[in-house]
Formats: C-alpha cells, structure tokens, sequence
C-alpha cells in the first residue's frame, strides 16, 4: 500500500510518516522512564510521591494537555506548526508511550480512589485511540473499493432515479405494483440508529398484496424486506405465473430495476456502515479524554491538598 | 395558544392556493404522523418532528427528533421562533409570519414544488452518526463537570467546615477518603479515615507536630527514656540542632501498599552520617558513614573478655568427646547455650543448669550424692563444717564402724569428747575445702584466691558473662536461623582455649551475606543491608547513641 | 425623407454613450443617444438583481459628467437616470440603428423603423453584445416576446415558450419551469452543441414532465388571443401547425456580433480574427473620418474606461484636443525613464524603436502601455528565472539583456534594443525556458499575457513576428543552444505550427516518419498497440519533442501520439531535423539520450497494465495540462474533509475543492480543485485581467476581480465558483467549547439572498500562496491522503498506485 513503503513515498500513512520518527521518539520515552524505573529504589514501596514518581508525574500531565491539543491544532488551519499529519503521528505514538509513563507513575498502585480514577481512565482512553487508529489504517481501502468510482451522492442519485424509473414503469401496470414499489420505496431503511449504521442491518420492511380480502379485492400486507428479497421473490412469482407477454416483459424489467436497486442499496449500507466504524469511537475517545482532564486535575489537586 | 397557519399549495403551472387555518391548543405539533396538527407528507419527517409551544408570550420550537430541526439553515433543538424566521421541515418550508391581530403566531406553510409526492428522496437523513444527536460535546461536557463534581468539588466541600465532613463521610457522596492513595499502615488504623488528623491544613505538608499529639516527647535526637501518651512509647530526646527541620514524614511514609512504615533506604540516615561533622561536633563517631559494604566502621568489640572464669570452648567442643559423669560425650554449642524465648538473644549461662550436669561438686568419695553449693565460697566453708561436725557428733566412734540399720543408743559424748569431735571436724572440713577450692573443682573454672589462716578462707573472684553484644544494633539470632546457619560460621569456638577470647565475628562476616543498602548493587546470594535494618532510630537504651548524645 | 441633424449623434446607450451625451448635454451641444433597447444600459441592466458592480481599474480616475463608483447594480442604474434626466439627454429609445452612411459633417444614420437621422459626428458606442436575433417571423414585435431574462422567479405560473436550442435557452427554460408550465422549441430533434451539465438539466427535466419540449419544429408566428389577454404561439413541427396559448415568449436564439455591421459603416479592421479590434487613432476616430468608437467595442471592456473615452470622444469630436483621462497614469509610469520626454513623445519612441510595435495603431498601443510596466533593472538583475511560471511578455527599450539558452549544454547570448523575450511562455503557458539578466542601462517594457494576446489577435504583423522568434527559439533551446536566431530562422522556415483538438491524433503507429514534433502548449500521450489494444505508455508534457525515434533510426512511427488536451506543436521535417543533427554533432548524442530513456520507459510501462489506464485516466482529468493537482489517495481519506474546511477557513469561508465530488481510479481520486493549467482556461477572459500566475506556477485572482463569472464558466473542471466573503464567525474555542455559530468549514447559513452577502468575486484555489509553507488542503490532511504533485512526478505517482 502507498506509504507503508520505508521510503519517502508520495502518499504516507500515519504510522509511516517520516519513517515513522514519532514512533522512536515514543520509544526513546518509554526506555527511559523503564529505565528510570528499574534504577529508581526508594526507601518506600514505588508511587506518585517520589521525586521520579513526580517526574513521571508531569511528563504524563504535560503529555495529555499536549495529546488533548490535537483536537485544536487540527482545526487552526493557518497553523504553520507542523503538519496535521505530523502531529496525528505524533498523537497515536506519543498517546501509546502515554500509557507506559502513567503506569508507571503510578507505581502499579491501583485501588479505589481518583487516583486510580484517573488511570483507568487513561487507559480506555488510549485504547479507544488504538482501535482508532486501527480503523483509519483498515477502513478506507474498504470504503474507496465498496464505492468504486462513485460517490455517496451519486449512489443516493442512483437510487432515487432507479425508484423513479420502477415507478415509471409500474405506471403502467396493474395498480398494485405501483403501490407495492411505493411502500417499498417509503419503507426502505438505511441506518436510522447507531446500531443499524454499525451493524449494516436491513430493517426495510415492503407492502406486498399477499392475500385477497372478503371483498375479493387484494389486501396489502406489511412484510420484511430485507436485500430487496420479498420484492424480488413477489416479482418472480408474478412473473412465473403471468402468461401475458406485456406484462412479463415489464416484470422482468422490474425484476432488472429491484436487482439494481439492491446493489446499490447494499452499497449504501456499507458505505455508511465503514463511515460510522470510522466516527463511532471518536464518540468514546473525546468525551472520556475531557473526563480524564477532569480527572486529572482532581487527582493533582487532591494529592497537594492533603500534602 | 391561538395560531394562524396558512396552508400554500404552488403548482407547476397552476396558481397558488392560499387555505388559512385557525388552531387553538397549547401547542402546534408537526409531524408525519395523522395526530399531528400540522401533518407533513414527507418520509423525511419523522412521526412527530417538532412542537411549537408559546413560552412566556414568546413562541418556541422544540425539536422532537434527537438531531434537530432546521431554523435558519441551522440544526437546533430548540428555536425562538421570530418573523422571517424559516423552518425547514424535509421538502416543507415554514415561514413565521408578521403576527396576526388576535393570533399568538402566525406562520405560512408551504410544500415545495418540486417535491411532489413522488420524487420525494428516499428518506435518508441518518447515514452519519452525526446524524443521530449523538453528540461528542456534550458528553464531553457531561463528563468532565461529573468527573470534577464528585472527585474534586463535593470532597472538597468537607474541608470548610468539619460538620459538613462529618455528613459527608456519612453520607453517600463522594468524601475526602475518595482522595487517599491507599490505605493507612495497621498502627494508624486508629486515625481511621480523619484526614485531617494528620492533613491539618489543606496544601500544607504534614507537620510533626500533628504526630506529636499522639506521639509525645522530641524525635530529633537519639536519646531517652519512654514518655507515655495513649499507650504509645516513643523515645524522649535530646535534640540534635542538624534533625530540628527534618519532617517525621521524611522517613515515615504513610498510605503505601504494603504498608512499611518506615523508609528503609539508606539516604535517611546517609544524609547526615556522610557528613557529621556539618551537623555537630561527634567527637567519637565516625564522621562519614555511607554504606554498610562501603565504610561501615567495625564493631565496637573489645580485645578480650574479662569475664572472671576458666573456660575452653576448644576442649569442651573436643571432637573426641570431654569426660561426663556418664561417659565422654561430644558436646555441641546447643548443649550449654539456648535462645532466650523471642529468639532474639541467647538465655544468660547458669552454672547449675548449663555446666552441672558434668562440673558435679560432690567432695566426699563416700559419700557421692553429696554436693556443696555453688556460688559463695564462705556459705561452702559453713556447709562442709556444719556437715562434718553433725556427722562425727552423731557417731562418734568411727561413723563407718557402726553397722547399718542397728540401732542402738549411742552414748552421749562427754564435753571433752564434744570438744575433741568437733575440732576433728573443722579440721576434716577444711581438708576437704582445701581439696576442693584448690585441686578439684572450683579452681578448674574460677580464679580461686586462699587467704592463710584458721580457718583459712578462699575467695572467688567474682563473674561476669556478657549477655548482650552490639548493643547499638538490632541482632537477632533468631534471624539468622541457627537452624541453618551453623554457629561456627559466625562464631569460631572450637579454635578458642582461653575464656577471654571474644567470639563474635567481625564486620567482614557480616559482609559475606550483608550487601550494601543500594538494592540494585545487591548481588544475588546477598542481602540489601540499609542502616536501618539493623540500627533503630528512636532508641532509649543505645549506647552507641549514649555516647554521641553526651559529646554533643 | 431624412430626419433632424444634429451635432453629435451617439449610438448605443452603454456606459460608453451615456457618458458622450451626458457631456455633449454639459456643454449644450445639441445631440441624440440613439438606444436600441427600451431602456438605457441594457448590458448592466440585465445583471441580476443587487449584483455588486466594481469600478476598475481603480487607478484610473473617472472623467465624466456622469456619477459611477462602485455599488449595486440598482444604485448605479438609478444615478445614471438622474445624471439624465438633470442634463436634459436627448435619448431615443427603441430606435434600432441599421446602417451609418455618409461622411463627415453629415453621417446618415439610418434607423430600423424607417427613420433616419443625420450627425456631422458619430460616437458609436454599442458594445461587443451584438442585438439579439429576432425571431423573424411575424409578431415578432409584439410586448410578449423577449430576447432577455433578468430573473426567472419573476415570473410565476405562467405559461412560457422558449425559443432556441442553445445554454441560454435551457438554463432560462429550466428556471422557469419551476414556477411556470413551460415549452422549449427546438428546431432540430435533440440538443446538441450545448454543455454537458445543460444536455442533462433539460433531458431529466423533460423526462420528469417538467417541461415540454417541442423537436423539429420552427416558429410561424405569433397572434395575440382572441380575448386579446394571452398570445398564440404558432410553430410548425413534422405533424403540421400547432398552436400554444401563451403569456410569454423568451427567444434565445443567439446574438448578432456588431463587427458585420460596423464593417458596414465602413469602419476597417486590421484582420479577419473574429477577436480583432478596429483600427482607431489616439482619438477614437475609426478610419471613417469623424466616426469614433469606443468602448467594449473599441476594446476597453471596463465600464470607467468607456465612460471616460465617452466625455473624450465628444471633446474631440468638438475639435479640442483634451489629455487622456490615463494621461496622469502614463505620466507615473515613465517617471523613472532617463529619456525626459513627455508622455506622448515617449509612447511614440517605443514604438519607434521597437518593430513588434510600430504596427500596432497609436491607440491601442497606448492601451497596452498603460496595461504594461516600465522597468529599468540594473545590470545583472535577474529578470526572470528558469522554470519561473510568470509569462508575461518583455521588449527591450533600450540597453540590452543577456539570457541562457540550452538543455544540456547552456550558452549565454544578448538581446540588444528594439528585440524582445519571454514569447516562449507566453504562447506555450510553460515555465521560462531560460534565465535572464539585465544589461547595463536597460530598459524594459513588460506587457501581461493578455494585453500581447490581444495585440496578436488583432495585428497579424505582431503574430507573425512573435510566431517565427518563438519556432526558432523553441528550436534553439532544446537542439542548437549555440546557433544564432538569424541561422535557425532558415530552419523554422521549414518548420510548421500545428494545432490539434483533445484526443486528435498527432502521428498514428506505423506512419511515416516524416517529422519530429515540439510540443509548444499541451502536452501528448504516447500509446502503442499491445495486442490489438491501445495502451497509454507515456506522457509527455509541453516543452518537450515526440517523434525523434522515428527520424533517428529513419522507420515508421513505433507508436501513437494523442493530444491530451488542446495543443499546439511545431513540426520540424526531416530534412530541417537532419540539417540541425549535422550542424551539432552532440546533439545526435543527446537525442539517441532521449531516444534510449524513452524505450525504457515504454517497456517498463508496457509491463505495467495497469498504468497504462492510470495514465490516460489521469489525462482524461485534465492532469495532461495541469502544473499543480490535488491528488487524495483513497486507501488513506477516512473522508473527514478536514482538506475542504482548512481551506474554507483560509479563503473567507469558502472551500475553494470539493473532495467528494470527482472520479476515482486505481484509488486515486481527483477532487474537484485547481488544476493550475499550463494555459489556463480562466485566464482567457477576464475583463479586468484579475487572474495572475506567480513564478511558482500557482493561478491566481486578484481582489479587482469585478465578479463577471466569465472564469467560471471557462473553467472547463468547474473548480471556479462565485462566492461572497462569509461572515465572521465565533472563535474557535467558543464553538470547540459552546458549539457557538458555524464549525470548520460549515456555511453559516443556505446560500440565501446573494444582495445580502455583499460583492460576489470569483475564487478559486490560489495554492494558499498568502501562507507559509504550503497548501491548508494537504498540511490539514490528518491521515497523508491528500498531496499536490506537478507533472513531472506523475511517473512516480503511477508506479507508487499500480505498485
């Protein structure tokens, strides 16, 4: 893939940037405070309050203001501070090696108390970022093939003109049809909550004129319809049973439209499903890293309160 | 609230249909759905979208659906609605009108043209999250004031007044015991959770004063003799001027697991000890101490041991066994010498107990069961006389000569016999003394002195076996595991004939096993040794510290 | 019978012609304004409604009895019609001028409804817009049919014919048919010779039944209704007559050019090129005595200018001699000259002394100086560098200027007074092919691109001049560095400029090779026939030759060569070619060089398939003429379009790309963003010459752009948009913190009413060149996806995406 190449390639990705420098930087971090650590032998059990304890201390706090700011680096854009790019490198590695100085801070002194608060905090926070980071790496390929060479609004286009062109078609057919490509069309679902985003679910649902009531007229009756199936098997029925030529042709035709339609249905859904994959974690990641600023500052003021 | 709602209907081609509609009602509601007052043709719209509800005179807008309505070309929850105002609503557009006499809120209501019914978009507002009122800031928000609220702002609150810490540590809410970084050591529980009892001041270092309250008497110094305060000793002390600064909390840290009280690196005591002089003139300390391995000075052992007695450890650790009442038996350290129980030190030496069983004091051949008491040599003289006078009084004839078991009266001596008996058995008694104190038993391990005389006396010179050694450290055998540890590693009693050899091994052999106080520096078959491990700090009874005090 | 006589009559009430009979009002000489239309200024009142109209060029002062500063189209219009209605302007609308006979004192001007007048001066000022084309049928003049469409919402539920095939029409017919029931007349039976974006407005709308459209059919004429409310339509289609109750008919069936009918009035041109401007002296007279022209006509497209040429005209028309309203401007520029001459002594001097300009008449050489700046470098100042993107065009006045020629092996040689450089980028749009240097005591004029093009349009003596300098110096600098201009002009005698469309073939695998072609605009893809299928092996980019190969080793044509994009190439036939190879034995070295690099290339490409359709996929988005593109790697975008806020947030509040939009190959998408062509398409007309090109190749607008949009719609990639300056927004923080106003990037609010945001100007990508250390779009890029990359490293960029 572009980027992943040592060289100075034109199109870089995060993790690879400037042969990756940041990741040494990281590194280099995480050795010393190791280091550090092992060499460091007060008198007392290792914890925040030893001169190394405080050192860490301030590299970890100093490190998550930093981290935090990335959020505003990123949207001045007349910043000349480095590159966004850059600085998102920056954020993954440095965030990672956060891990390691914290932990250490702490001394592996865990309990229940804001202190620990803190910690925990941190570590969801960074693991959130990971997955991050893994999506960012892993998705877009998915959404650039998924797509192909069109766009969301292209595809949206697609849909509503293959709807417009069934509909067309229906026109002239028994009225049923119209009125069963109509719900279907109403009763196409794509995304709606989180969950149906994350999980690409189908919940479209269709009215089929399945059954024939007292009246002898054809009643409609609300069905699932997921990957256009109901349709198209309605169709396919439709289309065994009918023995007049017009009107196979222009079920075939459906059927040919309601095929299209579902492709580009599925493409929609993936399209979305990737796009929240790629957005959902922020929703953890922000808001947890402004609590851990909260928890933070509890946890620096707390200790120097009851010195 | 009175409305006006003007419906709007703009055909292609044909003109526009203009239907006004009054509704009264405490609010407008707009939504897809048939209950609604105002119902939107439009998949774009949810069942119920939004409600316009009139909020002190001034008509409002709340958003029924997560993410929002269109006011302006802004997504808003909630809108004042003003003349001019534009609501997008899907394909609808709704524009507050200039009110109406009579009306609170006018509004015209207008499908676009070109939405008609059947080229409506497929509805599609929700393909992003971003779509669906999940909102990062506000969480953010959410979180970070929640956060500071019940992990810094509520706890603080109990600092201002005790009552209100008293309800919080009471109560439910987050107290300042949220704030403690673990729990405290065992002899402190009594503090319980009463931060303040040692956190007097917020922001300010605990004082030792604090500690004091409980723990009376001066810390900075070395010396002293227990002061007591809710039953807790602590040495009362002469003050070192170099210790007045130096916090209790400088060597005691508090609320670590596991909990140690004490810090036992050796920078608590290096501090001063690379350098006393700076503190004070120590005349008869080593100046600079820094490190057991490095320039620990030796013990303070003396040469020899005037203990007063005649003792070779190498002829009663004879391999071949000593002479005993039974037989030779090989002896081990164990057979004279036991721990005191506490395991610390060893029981003092008593002769009876430790030396009798071979060391008989019997003095009579005939007699074997018969043995003087040890200890004063005068009380052995009365002993033998008073022995040897009841015995020849009692048969004067030859004791021996009058057979056993027959009984018959004896004839009582006449004063001059008396007389004559007695003399014999002052005279038997001191040859048995002189035997005794001289050839047989007491000079073989005591200095025996005579004095010429009649009676003539023998003198004992008096004994005095050291129990306690290195008093100024903290030494416990026990420790050491005499199991294991042979004695002859520290100890070489079988190379030793003389009683005033001192037997306790040097500072090197400490050293085979006891590193220096730097644990990283500690080889593997060793121990890290800080000065604390074997030197206290508040000690009454050091005489290591004694002397120092008393120089200072 | 002839009409009344007057002093000076004015044709056309443009700008131009309000301005002469607003002064001839002054100074109450008798006069008429002779408009064609029902009202004045019809160009400007057919802006839209609020449209802020600029006064460039700022510079230049305004002479004229007549108010006009900047401002809304409204309050421009509504001084104009005090000015008049104040001086007492003897205006006559609706007389349609058809022919100006007669000479001086006494013009004949003949009017359309049969009428004439008689002037012993005419001022004719009526513009470059041409009278629309009458239906020519009869009705034609009845009230409901228009040749115009202010604004389409005016209009509602009306029923509306429009007449004519062309971008007007559809876009006035689909604008309508949001309100109205609309029909469109087509007289053939599809529309073609319309734009893309057109063809599918009017084909979805006509599919959708919004509007009705009528093919094969032609107008017969048109009645009122016997209630006489309404109009019947009449047109004639394949099935017969058929008639249309109508309220309106809109004709858009194209425009008359003027040059027909002012050849008409005997005024002459200097050439057949459509864009050539009539002769006139420093005085606006044409060469009809006592006939002046002014105005877009004359060729001073800004409103100032032909106002102040109006107030002249009529002086001099009067027989005084008036300086120049620019005379001030002149003054200024020449200030720093060593001659000490006055403005018009000078003017004449350079054109004395430089041949490329003695052809040109006094008065648009005037114009060209005032557009042009006078330099006096001193000597060893760099004039411009190598590879610099200016192109502006540079004549030596006086002293001399030394410049280095040659690829591989450079040689320095002089330019003395009277000759002139920079022609290379001028024409070819390239980067300067070679570095100069000011002699000693050198005086420079240098003319912006458009001015010379203007020049060469319409002064054939210039073209061909600049043409032969250009082949031999073209020649020169890529075969004989060494040879002097005067030997290589033999050569290009041989030598043949050829254009060629999109995609036309420049030589065909297999031909003979007869030629080697210099590719001096464009740029060329090579393909070659790999199993019956064309496949795309290279490309070559203007500057450079194709077709050596074949003369080299004298055998046919080893491959294809396409233009990418409209391109221009000198040919140098074989025997020239051999000629040169013979008068400088390293050059057959060099080209053998080329020759060498290029099969290994073509076999390296050939084992790529896939590259091959990379290339020509990349070509087919214009990169063939692209200096500068913005390229987004689809396996890095997480689509986050940080790209289009930065940029947003750089430029006023409007993102100048549009990152989704754009087609994507072998995962490389092509944003919709500035290409910075070597030629740029926006740059052909630009009334106040507000596109710029900086010396590292990015184009640019300048702030006197007047919003006329005519970029945008040149801008054959739609990069170009009109935008207003956005209001301002809340700090960052307050939104980070308090979501206050717009994020990053989001619209305040809907594009709403255009009169409410203030002056609209065209904006585009200007490569951030106001900020330091590059473009926002790819320093904000989060995740690498977006870069910029010219031309030369499209290569590598093929080799990384089909790797």
């Amino acid at each position: 893939m572009a980027g992943t190449g040592s060289r100075q390639a034109l199109h870089q990705s995060v993790l690879a940037y400037r042969g990756s420098r940041y990741l040494w930087v990281a590194l280099a971090l995480c050795l010393g405070a190791i280091v550090a650590y092992a060499w460091h032998s007060p008198g007392v059990p290792p914890n925040g309050g030893t001169w190394l304890g405080y050192t860490l201390g301030t590299v970890g706090a100093v490190l998550i203001l930093w981290l935090m700011s990335f959020g505003i680096r990123k949207r001045s854009y007349a910043s000349r501070a480095g590159t966004v790019q850059g600085w998102l490198s920056a954020h993954v590695y440095l965030g990672l090696a956060l891990l390691v100085v914290v932990t250490l801070h702490a001394g592996f002194q865990l309990g229940w108390n804001v202190h620990t608060l803190a910690y925990v905090l941190t570590c969801i926070v960074v693991a959130s970022g990971v997955f991050g980071v893994f999506v960012y790496v892993r998705y877009p390929q998915f959404l650039s093939d998924n797509r192909g060479s069109q766009t969301k609004a292209q595809l949206l286009a697609d849909l509503a003109d293959l709807d417009s062109r069934s509909l067309r078609v229906a026109a002239g057919m028994p009225p049923e049809f119209a009125e069963a490509l109509r719900a279907n069309r109403d009763r196409t679902l794509i995304g709606g909550t989180a969950l149906a985003l994350l999980a690409a679910r189908d919940r479209s649902q269709i009215m089929l004129p399945l059954a024939v009531n007292t009246a002898g007229a054809v009643a409609f009756r609300q069905v699932a319809n997921p990957d256009q199936a109901a349709l198209l098997d309605y169709l396919g029925q439709r289309l065994a049973a009918s023995g007049d030529g017009g009107l196979s042709r222009q079920l075939q035709e459906l059927l040919s439209l309601a095929g299209a339609r579902r492709t580009v249905l599925a493409r929609l859904r993936r399209d979305a499903q990737l796009k929240a994959w790629l957005e959902i974690w922020l929703y953890v990641h922000v808001p947890l890293s402004f609590g851990l600023l909260a928890a933070l500052l509890a946890h620096v003021l707390a200790v120097f309160i009851y010195w | 609230m009175r409305v006006l709602i003007r419906f709007l209907r703009r055909g292609p081609a044909g003109a526009v249909e203009q239907k006004d509609k009054l509704h009264d009602g405490e609010a407008v509601t707009l939504g897809r759905a048939t209950d609604q007052v105002v119902q939107l043709k439009d998949r774009r719209v949810a069942l119920a979208h939004a409600r316009m509800v009139l909020r002190n005179g001034q008509p409002v807008l709340i958003s029924q659906v997560p993410g929002g309505v269109l006011v302006n070309g802004t997504l808003q929850r909630e809108a004042r609605l003003n003349p001019g105002d534009t609501v997008s609503l899907g394909a609808n557009l709704l524009r507050i009108l200039e009110p109406v006499a009579g009306c609170d809120l006018a509004f015209s209501f207008e499908l676009d043209a070109a939405a008609r019914a059947d080229e409506l978009p497929v509805d599609l507002p929700r393909l992003r999250l971003a779509d669906l009122g999940l909102a990062k800031r506000r969480w953010a928000w959410a979180l970070f004031l929640g956060v500071l609220l019940l992990a810094l702002l509520i706890p603080t609150t109990g600092l201002r007044s005790p009552a209100l810490q008293d309800t919080l540590r009471g109560g439910l809410l987050p107290d300042d015991g949220f704030w403690s970084p673990g729990p405290v050591s065992r002899v402190h529980e009594t503090v319980g959770a009463r931060c303040e009892a040692c956190h007097e001041k917020p922001f300010q270092r605990v004082r030792n004063e604090a500690c004091l309250t409980c723990h009376a008497g001066g810390l900075h110094g070395h010396v002293g003799g227990g002061a007591a305060k809710d039953g807790v000793v602590l040495a009362e002390v002469q003050s070192v001027a170099a210790l007045d600064e130096v916090r209790c909390a400088s060597c005691h840290g508090e609320h670590h697991e596991p909990a140690t009280l004490v810090r036992n690196d050796p920078a608590v005591c290096v501090t001063c000890h690379q350098d006393l002089r700076s503190t004070a003139d120590w005349s008869q300390v080593t100046p600079q101490v820094t490190d057991f391995a490095a320039d620990h000075p030796a013990f303070g052992v003396p040469e020899r041991d005037e203990s007063g007695l005649r003792f070779s450890h190498k002829a009663h650790l004879d391999a071949g066994g000593v002479r005993s009442p039974v037989g030779d038996t090989v002896l081990g350290c164990g057979d004279c010498h036991a721990l005191e129980p506490g395991g610390a030190r060893f029981r003092p030496l008593r002769m009876e107990r430790d030396c009798g069983d071979c060391h008989l004091l019997d003095f009579d051949p005939a007699f074997p069961g018969r043995a003087v008491p040890h200890g004063d040599a005068d009380r052995v003289a009365e002993f033998l006389v008073d022995y040897y006078s009841r015995r020849f009084l009692e048969g004067f004839a030859d004791p021996l000569a009058a057979p056993a078991g027959v009984r018959r009266p004896a004839p009582q001596p006449t004063a001059a016999e008396r007389e004559r008996l007695l003399r014999d058995a002052r005279a038997k008694a001191g040859l048995v003394l002189r035997d005794l104190f001289e050839r047989r038993s007491c000079s073989q391990c005591h200095e025996v002195e005579a004095t010429a005389g009649d009676p003539a006396r023998w003198t004992v010179e008096p004994v005095a076996i050291r129990t306690a050694w290195l008093p100024g450290s903290r030494f416990s055998h026990d420790a050491h595991s005499t199991a294991l540890t042979p004695c002859a590693t520290c100890h070489e009693a079988v190379e030793s004939a003389a009683a005033t050899d001192v037997l306790l091994p040097g500072i090197d052999t400490c050293r085979d096993c006891h590193a220096g106080g730097d644990a990283r520096a500690t080889p593997a078959n060793q121990v890290t040794s800080t000065c604390v491990l074997c030197h206290g700090f508040h000690q009454p009874q050091n005489p290591l510290w004694r002397v120092t005090a008393e120089s200072s | 019978m002839t009409g009344p006589h007057y002093r000076i009559a004015i044709v056309g009430s443009g700008p131009g012609g309000l301005s002469a009979a607003a002064h001839a009002a002054e100074l109450g000489v008798d006069h008429i304004l002779l408009e064609s239309g029902p009202a004045h200024a019809g160009t400007i009142q057919r802006y839209q409604k609020g449209k802020h109209v600029m006064a460039e060029p700022g510079a230049l002062p305004l002479r004229s009895d007549l108010p006009f500063a900047a401002g809304t189209r409204e309050s421009i219009l509504q001084a104009w019609h005090a000015g008049l209605g104040q001086r007492r302007v003897n205006v006559r609308y609706g007389a349609e001028v058809t022919g100006i006979g007669g000479e001086s004192p006494s013009f004949t001007i003949r009017l359309k409804d049969g009428g004439s007048v008689t002037a012993s001066n005419v001022i004719l000022a009526i513009g470059v817009q041409g009278n629309p084309r009458k239906l020519g049928v009869p009705g034609e003049d009845l009230p409901c049919v228009q040749y115009t469409l202010d604004d389409p919402d005016e209009y509602r539920d009306e029923t509306i014919v429009v007449v004519g095939a062309g971008d007007a029409a559809i876009e006035n017919a689909v604008a309508l048919a949001r309100h109205n029931r609309v029909l469109i007349v087509n007289r053939s039976d599809e529309f073609n010779r319309v734009k893309e974006g057109n063809l599918n407005l009017v084909t979805k709308a006509i599919e959708d039944k919004r509007l009705e459209c009528a093919y094969k059919s032609a107008t017969t004429r048109i009645e009122r209704s016997p209630d006489g409310q309404r109009y019947v339509f009449v047109l004639a289609g394949d099935q017969g007559e058929s008639r249309v109750e109508c309220d309106r008919i809109i004709a858009r069936i194209g425009a008359r050019p003027p040059r027909k009918f002012v050849e008409s009035c005997g005024i002459r041109f200097p050439g057949p090129d459509p864009a050539a401007l009539p002769t006139l002296t420093s005085r606006y007279e044409s060469s009809v005595p006592g006939l002046f022209v002014i105005g877009a006509l004359g060729g001073y497209p800004l409103i100032k200018q032909a106002m102040n040429q109006g107030y002249e005209a009529v002086e001099y028309a009067l027989g005084r001699s008036i300086e120049p309203a620019d005379q001030p401007l002149l003054a200024a520029k020449f200030a720093s000259l060593p001659f000490g001459l006055g403005v018009d002594e000078t003017l004449a001097l350079m054109q004395a002394r430089i041949p490329v300009f003695s052809a040109i008449n006094p008065l648009n050489f005037r114009e060209l100086v005032l557009g042009s700046q006078v330099l006096t470098p001193v000597a060893g100042e760099v004039i411009f560098r190598k590879n610099d993107y200016t192109n502006s065009f540079f004549t030596i006045l006086a002293g001399s200027v030394e410049l280095e020629v040659g690829e591989e092996r450079r040689s320095r040689l002089s330019l003395g007074a009277g000759q002139f450089f920079g022609e290379m980028s001028l024409l070819s749009g390239r980067r300067r092919s070679a570095t100069t240097w000011a002699g000693s005591g050198c005086v420079l004029i240098e003319s912006p691109r458009r001015e010379i093009n203007k020049l060469i349009s319409s002064v054939d003596g210039v073209r061909r001049v600049i043409d032969e300098h250009f082949i031999a110096r073209a020649i020169q600098t890529s075969f004989a560095p060494d040879a002097s201009l005067e030997e290589l002009k033999k050569v290009a005698a041989g030598a043949r400029l050829r254009r060629y469309k999109p995609d036309e073939v420049v030589f065909a695998e297999g031909d003979e090779a007869d030629s080697l072609h210099l590719i001096r605009s464009g740029s060329v893809a090579v393909a070659r026939d790999l199993g019956g299928r064309e496949v795309v092996t290279s490309y070559v980019a203007a500057g450079n030759y194709v077709g050596e190969m074949g003369l080299v080793s004298r055998t046919a044509r080893s491959a294809t060569v396409r233009a990418t994009v409209a391109t221009e190439t000198i040919s140098l036939d074989a025997a020239a070619f051999h000629e040169l190879l013979g008068r400088n034995p390293s050059l057959r070295d060099q080209v053998q060089g080329t020759v060498r690099r290029r099969l290994a290339e073509n076999t390296r490409m050939a084992g790529q398939p896939r590259s091959g359709d990379l290339i020509s996929f990349l070509m087919d988005q214009g990169l063939g003429e692209a200096t500068d593109v913005l390229l987004i790697d689809e396996t890095l975008c997480i689509g986050c379009d940080n790209c289009e806020k930065a940029c947003a947030e750089t430029h006023d509040g409007t993102s100048r790309l549009d990152r989704e939009a754009g087609p994507t190959f072998a995962h490389i998408h092509v944003p919709t963003s500035c290409r910075h062509c070597e030629d740029p398409h926006c740059m052909t007309d630009c009334p106040p010459d507000a596109i710029g090109r900086a010396p590292n190749g990015e184009v640019y607008i300048r702030d006197n752009c007047i919003g006329c949009g005519n970029c945008e719609r040149n801008c054959p990639y739609g990069v170009i948009q009109m935008a207003a300056t956005a209001p301002e927004k809340p700090g960052l923080f307050s939104w980070l913190l308090f979501g206050a106003g717009p994020g990053p990037g989001e619209v305040p609010h809907e594009p709403a009413n255009d009169a409410g945001q203030g002056p609209k100007k065209a904006v585009k990508c200007d490569m951030c060149r106001d900020l330091s250390g590059g473009p926002a779009c790819v320093r904000a890029c989060p995740t690498g996806a977006a870069i910029r990359i010219g031309p030369e490293r499209f290569v590598e960029l093929i080799h990384e995406a089909t790797r």
